[in-house]
């Protein structure tokens, strides 16, 4: 069924263009098995708290609203285990492509309940909500393939929007906050002299024994938080480079600090043409098969 | 049927869009512009968004916790999840009802026997805080902000006393 009288006024004012301009349906089978498959690596190495708070009496637990509403339990152990299968089994059904609205949408609801046990005892990260985002509309787009690569949809091209916005988001917020919360006074500050002496790795200490250092590092954060929603619009190596930027940004604090972000620079592969991966491959494939049988004349 | 011809959207798939689209990014902005914790996933983007004083006036907090064991010992609280399993972290986060109300340390003491039950029992629990000053020599003291006398130290569990 076609629409075409939506699409006309959606275009005439600007937003299905941009929030629905088709995509690779290739893109989306390529990112599901990345964002999946972190999944599992996120439950199992990187959010592993929920498995001990099911251990945690009752008086220290604090529900985040979220939790509140859908009238999730307090975790008790055998909860926690049983949400640890589900979410496994879930996951790794989904990265390979089978059942993606049914094993996507398990994998996200429990996924939901993990992340929200583990920030219901007082300490709130920011790095899920991409991820979180990103698990709930990737199910929306239906069965998607790695050799869909001329097959563009606007449901892979909002799911796609809905990830790159999400982790703009993070970004853009981030300085938002900052100025909320640690005022106009936050560059010139001492907030990251304050986290690299109380987890210091490699170069840190030396770095917050220079605290003009430390006030360029600060101010170079906040624009480059604040320049983020240029994702969005960027193209080719303008992107590249953005992109590259962040996932810098990202390596540096893991090295000084031990706090990697990778919840969210997995879902920065959704900026990036990944449907042009099986094509890339064929084509080695092939031209590694020519020079092996070169053709011969008499 | 949600997609038509050359994938485009029906009216009603782009119209549930927009509105999940909307209240997404209305529930996401409110949350950083007036929001709180509770409101995750929608809750402030406010890691590392404090200011931090430079200087004299500037102060790294690092609360920690210690415990007084059946046998006499003191001994750090492993405040990880691998350890207590329980952050230092998030008892930062409960940082001002522990000094408000000690007696919830009890739960310390709870969570050790629970975890380590053949581990000699917390009879006190000891809220420290590290304190560093931001000045060229970097000095440190050592502040005491709550204790707590375990009730029951066998069996932490059985007090009926718990918040």
């Amino acid at each position: 069924m076609t629409a075409p009288a939506t699409g006309s006024r959606a275009r005439a004012t600007g937003l299905r263009p941009w929030l629905f301009a088709p995509v690779a349906l290739a893109r989306v089978a390529w990112l599901r098995t990345l964002i999946y498959l972190y999944v599992v690596f996120d439950v199992l190495v990187v959010v592993t708290d929920p498995i001990p708070h099911g251990w945690v009496p009752v008086e220290l637990y604090h529900p985040v609203l979220v939790r509140q509403v859908l009238h999730l339990p307090a975790p008790s152990p055998v909860y926690v285990r049983v949400l640890l299968a589900v979410i496994l089994l879930s996951a790794l059904v989904a990265a390979t492509g089978r059942l993606p609205r049914i094993a996507g949408l398990i994998c996200a609801f429990g996924m939901l309940d993990w992340i929200s046990n583990a920030f219901s005892y007082s300490k709130i990260d920011h790095d899920h909500y991409a991820l979180i985002i990103a698990l709930f509309v990737l199910p929306t787009v239906g069965r998607a393939r790695y050799r869909d690569v001329d097959v563009r949809t606007e449901a892979a091209g909002w799911a796609i929007r809905m990830i790159q916005t999400s982790a703009v988001a993070i970004y853009f917020l981030s300085a938002w906050a900052k100025m909320r919360f640690g005022t106009w006074g936050w560059a010139n500050g001492a907030t990251l002299i304050w986290a690299l002496t109380r987890r210091p790795n490699g170069l840190a200490p030396w770095i917050a024994s220079h605290p003009t250092l430390t006030h360029a590092l600060q101010w170079l954060i906040l624009v480059a938080e604040s320049c983020s929603p240029a994702l969005l619009w960027l193209r080719g190596r303008a992107l590249a480079a953005g992109l590259l930027f962040f996932l810098g940004f990202h390596a540096s604090t893991y090295y000084l600090l031990r706090i990697h972000f990778l919840p969210l620079v997995v879902c920065l592969f959704a900026f990036m043409p990944l449907e042009r991966i099986a094509p890339y491959v064929a084509s080695r494939r092939t031209a590694r098969i020519g020079r092996n049988n070169p053709v011969t004349s008499r | 049927m949600q997609e038509g011809s050359r994938g485009r959207l029906t009216p009603t798939a782009v119209g549930w869009r927009v509105v999940v689209t909307a209240a997404l990014t209305v529930g996401v902005w409110a949350g950083t512009a007036v929001g709180n914790d509770q409101w995750w996933p929608f809750a402030p983007m406010s890691q590392y968004a404090f200011l931090v004083q430079n200087g004299q006036a500037g102060i790294v907090n690092s609360p920690f916790m210690e415990a007084r064991l059946t046998d006499g010992t003191l001994e750090r609280v492993a405040l990880s999840a691998q350890g207590l399993g329980i952050e230092r972290s998030e008892i930062e986060g409960q940082l001002p009802s522990f000094i408000r109300e000690p007696s919830r340390m009890q739960a310390i003491a709870i969570l050790r026997a629970r975890r380590e039950p053949d581990a000699p029992r917390y009879t006190a629990v000891y809220l420290r805080n590290r304190q560093t000053r931001l000045d060229a020599a970097r000095t440190e003291k050592i502040i005491d902000l709550a204790s707590w006398q375990v009730r029951d130290p066998q069996d932490p569990e059985s007090w009926d006393g718990r918040p």
